[in-house]
């Protein structure tokens, strides 16, 4: 029907397994990150999902913080079936951890908890890049 | 994109302003607007969608979510079985004539359902 509207389009996560997703150029200061569970096989398991970014002459990555959600841990977090949303937000300066993208970014997808033989399928959506309109 | 867009209050009414239709990217959406003032004292500014299939006939359309505050000015709603068209719709009411808000609509995520 539309165009690819997916960045990962359904895949299984095992308990223990963190995996990232390609570099890609950002296409703004600050980016919504959304993500899809569309099945979950755990108890007490959950995903994180955060944005790393970097300078294209880095060779070492830097974690960002969300603006939303605002409070600890500050990723993109998944622990039922259902659609979230993680709003990263730049400010007029530079942060650590970076709240705005430099020019390449990557999701690192992360099992935290749970047991041996829990699993998650999901999809990342393409992220949504904007750029500050006032000072923030 | 629909960028930085400002509407001013003329009276105390409640009224309410629509986006041309658009067509829709996918079976469902998240929409996402951030609300950058709002200085309405009666209701602030509530954005909801709308959606109609291409044949059907005039403005009146099903409402079939409001965007809801996530933090800091952005709203959101997850919208899932949208017709063949969709359209935003603003409503406020002020207090007096000359407020106002400022806003703009994120590009939404498109997506099928998968399972």
């Amino acid at each position: 029907m539309a165009s690819p509207t997916v960045t990962i389009p359904g895949r299984r996560i095992s308990h223990q397994e963190t995996f990232y997703t390609d570099w890609m150029s950002r296409g703004g200061d600050c980016a919504v990150l959304r993500a899809q569970a569309l099945y979950k096989s755990s108890t007490t398991g959950s995903i994180y999902i955060s944005l790393e970014t970097r300078s294209l002459e880095d060779t070492s990555a830097t974690s960002m913080d969300t603006f939303y959600p605002s409070s600890a841990p500050k990723l993109l977090k998944l622990d039922a079936v259902g659609v979230k949303t993680a709003i990263y937000l730049a400010t007029t300066g530079s942060n650590s951890p970076a709240r705005g993208c430099k020019e390449q970014v990557r999701c690192k997808v992360t099992f935290t908890s749970g047991s041996a033989g829990d699993y998650y399928v999901l999809r990342i959506f393409p992220l949504i890049y904007f750029d500050n309109c006032m000072p923030a | 994109m629909w960028m930085n867009t400002q509407i001013v209050a003329l009276d105390t009414n409640i009224n309410i302003y629509y986006s041309p239709w658009l067509s829709r990217g996918a079976d469902n959406a998240v929409f996402m607007a951030e609300i950058l003032k709002d200085t309405f004292s009666g209701n602030p500014l509530e954005i909801t969608v709308y959606t109609k299939n291409a044949e059907d006939e005039g403005s009146g359309a099903t409402a079939v979510a409001t965007l809801s505050s996530l933090t800091g000015g952005f709203v959101e709603a997850n919208v899932t079985g949208l017709k063949e068209l969709f359209r935003f719709g603003m409503q406020f009411k002020a207090g007096a004539a000359g407020q106002g808000a400022e806003f703009r609509i994120l590009p939404p995520t498109w997506y099928d359902t998968a399972v």
